[in-house]
């Protein structure tokens, strides 16, 4: 009866990786090195997490008591019959280039996100909310809305950038700020080739204990999590589920909640003739056996009770109020009905292999290389799983880099099906993710989806005046996106990470992670 | 294995024990840990089928499989369902009291906040509330309304809105009743689905008066009081617990129950009156005699996690691999214990840090349900959204007809999440 966790990894284990002598650096290890220090420019959630350490926001959630505080609003009224509210910047604050913040900074970043020539999917969102801003004094920001908001200061979770470097508030992600960034945060970050090091910047809000942080690239899981027992890092912030038991049988580990909300994907190129017709996308569907997959790449086994590992049919996870509970998971193949489909579609099978217009098809596809730490060989089961349906395939890992330049851009058309991970917050906003590519929106469309009836549900979303219309919309969309298919849905994988026990006072804040460094405390 | 030393300021106590041990050994003789590590004991004790339910946190069907040879899983699902229905009434609170609520929202759903304010303890809300939600929960509303009128008012005097059926040992509630109304949102003509907490917490009645008729009277009202709601007594005479209240349960024997109980009704003086018995009074009271120190009670949390595992060792004669699961409890319990220390102090932000530490320890096996629904019910009070939910999510199964929590946290969620500023998926 009692399955007893198995002590994999004994603390005497000599592992080639150097034990560090680390001062009073705390090293971790991140998903992959941040693509942008620029926090209007977020690509990942390791980009998050950078911003979270360099940057203030203008307001957050308290990580323990989810107050919704500033650290560099003073105060703040209500004007313009509610459309608008006047904040008050706290004094003595300062850039980490000693420059003042000020009032300016604070309009200086509205209207950079205002600013058509600003490219940022980012801004493009926050355009909705925010019509302009004022500097009525040096400390004194008017901040206007596009409507009432119930709880203005929650629309105010923005990152604060310092107006004196940039030339324009047409801010470019090429920028020289993209690496060299100047925030106001506990910490100033240094962008290397192999990692990012933070140095503690003390001001008046912040009062980091650590004096220096260091990211590093994680890379196999199994080194990381032997390097961290060895105290050769102090952390890692998202340990894979087959390797949390070996960090919970150690006394000087511990495993912290990370609350996110993530589910797993494999986007599919409609653009390709064999995946045009929606009965192919379906079959491939039911071709993919997600218990065995779960089973090989995050080690769960069938019918284990709460699965770090929980399936979804749509875009949302299920402790989402947007997921549809009615539409069913697809938890197992379906070899048989996925043939069928196949031949109506008009493909045939020759050799065992399927075919459109006489031609065999071979399927390419990629996976965001970090992904494979978190779930391990995903992506040659999926290979495998096709090929044993009927496909070809060759696979592909994809660099961040290309990923970010080409994936989240919308010119993968090299691939005919992606498999990646978005991450989420309080926010559940998809319209991103499949909405027609046009005017700002669709920016996260990876491989160019476009369905009228899809962009009308989102469009309702969007325009939605109350909850219940919100949920409706994106209800709708669940059941339409089961049916189109623009993505196989793979499932919520919770995130945990690890750190020694002698890093002290390290809440991790939900979706940002470093709310609350200023308490974290390393003595080795 | 790495036993910790204590090491904190205020640890008189600790001085008068070997620097490998967190408290004095003589405190966790009769732990349940211990009890169980005697060579055989575990395999009598698991011959009770019902024992694996408990340990996959499935306590609908350990009610039912313990039958009226033990009170434990309905216990169990008399503390979750009192804690489900907190974690319903604060989310429904954040979502629409009066400072909350939109012009849109369904007029009737001032009757949700009646009720939801009888169960977080605010009498006068759920007096101004009650009696005015208008036709479709009229009779739940009228009789909610009627109960408040009598001069006293306890909350067993609840209104038997749902037909639960009889009580009995190793029974199982009605399980086909529907707490949801379908209200129309103005405006938009749509409907907003919610659910009346009154059944949660009948659910929560019933269990415990199926836990009495299983034999659990002479343990239950100190074993439940950690778990009660505002407007229940806390006082339970202290008595003693048996091993089938305390197995794989956070408490190691009953003078932790009993420190915990007397933390919420006399504060610090259970620090002295428990130190020499419990070992979470120990540990708590050299970790916290003056201000609390957080890194104390988390070392000696380990500490005394490793101190069981050897001890248990010892008595069993091996290691075993159970051992280091049954040690955990012991892991999350004492910082559970410090938390309430903090309560009583009114320390309401550690209480919390050390509940969310305890949540990280409390994992697998040791996962508690009505701990972690008791966080998710402090974080919904808090409008805290994502995680309420995501503390919920893994423990809907741990008793039947928790889905219903669900439809509360869906409102709650998507008003939460729709009045955050825009994001983005990354």
């Amino acid at each position: 009866m009692m399955q007893n966790h198995k002590l994999l990894l004994s603390l005497s284990v000599v592992v080639g990786t150097l034990a560090l002598s680390t001062g009073s650096t705390l090293n971790f290890y991140e998903e992959s090195l941040p693509s942008s220090m620029n926090p209007m420019f977020a690509q990942s959630m390791v980009d998050n997490r950078v911003h979270e350490l360099v940057f203030d926001r203008l307001y957050y959630f308290d990580p323990i008591t989810n107050e919704l505080t500033s650290r560099v609003v003073e105060r703040w009224e209500l004007a313009d019959g509610g459309k608008a509210v006047k904040l008050f910047v706290k004094k003595g604050i300062r850039w980490q280039d000693g420059e003042a913040l000020g009032a300016d900074d604070v309009c200086f970043t509205i209207n950079a996100m205002l600013d058509e020539g600003t490219p940022s999917p980012i801004a493009e969102k926050q355009r909705a909310v925010f019509s302009g801003c004022e500097v009525e004094s040096k400390d004194t920001a008017v901040v206007q809305f596009t409507q009432i908001f119930h709880n203005p200061l929650n629309q105010l979770g923005f990152y604060v950038l310092p107006e004196h470097k940039f030339e324009s508030t047409a801010i470019q992600p090429d920028d020289a700020f993209s690496n060299r960034p100047e925030g106001t945060g506990a910490y100033s970050g240094s962008m290397g080739r192999r990692g990012v090091t933070f140095g503690a910047k003390k001001n008046a809000h912040h009062e980091p204990r650590i004096g220096q942080l260091s990211l590093q690239e994680g890379g196999d899981p199994l080194v990381q999590v032997r390097t961290l027992l060895n105290n050769g890092v102090q952390g890692i912030v998202a340990v894979p589920p087959p390797y949390r038991a070996d960090v919970s049988a150690s006394d000087e580990l511990s495993l912290k909640s990370y609350d996110l909300r993530s589910w797993w994907f494999v986007a599919v190129n409609q653009d390709k003739p064999y995946l045009k017709d929606k009965r192919v996308r379906q079959a491939l569907n039911l071709i993919l056996d997600r218990t065995d997959l779960r089973e090989k790449s995050i080690g769960v086994k069938p019918g284990e009770q709460n699965s770090p590992c929980e399936f979804i049919s749509g875009p949302f996870v299920q402790t989402s109020p947007y997921y549809n509970r009615s539409i069913d998971v697809q938890p197992r193949s379906d070899l048989e009905q996925a043939f069928v489909l196949l031949e109506q579609a008009g493909l045939t099978q020759t050799g065992g292999r399927w075919h459109y217009k006489g031609q065999p098809i071979t399927l390419r596809i990629g996976m965001k290389a970090p992904l494979n730490n978190e779930a391990p060989d995903l992506l040659s089961q999926i290979g495998n799983q096709l090929s044993a349906g009927g496909f070809d395939r060759q696979e592909f890992r994809i660099t961040v880099d290309d990923w970010n330049r080409q994936v989240l851009t919308g010119e993968a058309e090299d691939y005919d099906m992606v498999v990646g991970k978005w991450s989420f917050g309080l926010v559940e906003d998809v319209n991103p993710l499949f909405h027609t590519r046009n005017g700002g929106r669709g920016a996260l469309n990876i491989f160019n989806y476009t369905n009228p009836q899809v962009d009308a549900l989102l469009a309702q979303y969007q325009s939605a005046k109350t909850d219940t219309q919100a949920r409706d919309a994106y209800h709708k969309l669940h059941e339409k996106l089961d049916d189109e298919l623009p993505y196989l849905f793979l499932w919520k994988l919770d995130t945990k990470s690890a750190w020694r026990t002698e890093v002290r006072g390290n809440t991790i804040a939900p979706y940002y992670y470093w709310t609350a460094v200023d308490n974290w405390k390393y003595s080795p | 294995m790495l036993l910790l030393a204590l090491s904190c300021t205020g640890a008189e106590d600790a001085e008068n024990t070997p620097a490998t041990e967190a408290v004095p050994s003589a405190l966790i003789e009769d732990s349940w840990m211990l009890q169980v590590a005697q060579p055989g004991k575990l395999d009598e004790v698991l011959a009770q089928k019902a024992w694996g339910e408990v340990f996959e946190r499935r306590y609908s069907g350990a009610a039912m499989t313990f039958g009226t040879e033990s009170a434990r899983g309905h216990a169990e699902a008399a503390a979750i369902y009192r804690q489900a229905a907190l974690l319903q009434a604060n989310a429904i609170l954040s979502t629409f009291a009066s400072d909350q609520r939109r012009d849109t929202d369904p007029a009737q759903v001032i009757y949700l906040v009646g009720v939801a304010s009888v169960i977080t303890g605010d009498l006068d809300t759920a007096k101004a509330s009650l009696g005015q939600g208008g036709e479709q929960v009229g009779d739940a509303d009228a009789a909610w309304a009627q109960v408040l009128t009598a001069e006293t008012f306890s909350l067993r005097d609840a209104p038997p809105l749902f037909s639960l059926g009889e009580v009995a040992a190793g029974g199982t509630p009605n399980a086909e009743l529907d707490p949801t109304y379908r209200l129309p949102e103005a405006e938009s003509g749509l409907v907003v689905e919610v659910a009346d907490p009154t059944l949660t917490l009948q659910l929560a009645f019933w269990h415990e008066d199926a836990a009495r008729a299983a034999g659990g009277e002479p343990w239950l009202d100190a074993w439940l009081a950690p778990w009660r709601l505002p407007l229940e007594s806390v006082d339970a005479e202290a008595t003693e617990q048996p091993l089938d209240a305390l197995f794989l349960g956070v408490w190691t024997g009953t003078a932790d129950l009993d420190f915990v109980n007397a933390l919420a009704t006399d504060g610090d003086a259970a620090l002295d009156a428990y130190a020499a018995t419990s070992p979470y009074a120990a540990i708590v009271k050299a970790c916290a005699a003056d201000e609390v120190d957080l890194d104390c009670l988390l070392d000696q949390s380990v500490a005394l996690g490793a101190q069981l595992e050897a001890a248990m060792e010892t008595a069993y004669g091996s290691q075993h691999a159970d051992h280091r699961t049954f040690a955990s409890f012991a892991r999350a319990g004492v910082l559970r214990a410090g938390a309430r220390l903090c309560d009583a102090r009114g320390e309401e932000r550690v209480a919390a840090i050390l509940r969310l530490n305890a949540r990280d320890r409390g994992t697998g096996p040791a996962t508690d349900p009505k701990f972690q629904l008791a966080l998710a019910a402090w974080d919904a009070s808090n409008r805290n959204a994502l995680r309420s939910t995501e503390l919920f999510h893994p423990n809907r199964a741990s008793v039947d007809g928790l889905d219903v929590v669900q439809v509360s946290l869906d409102t709650f969620s998507l008003r939460v999440g729709r009045e955050t500023g825009a994001g983005l998926p990354q």
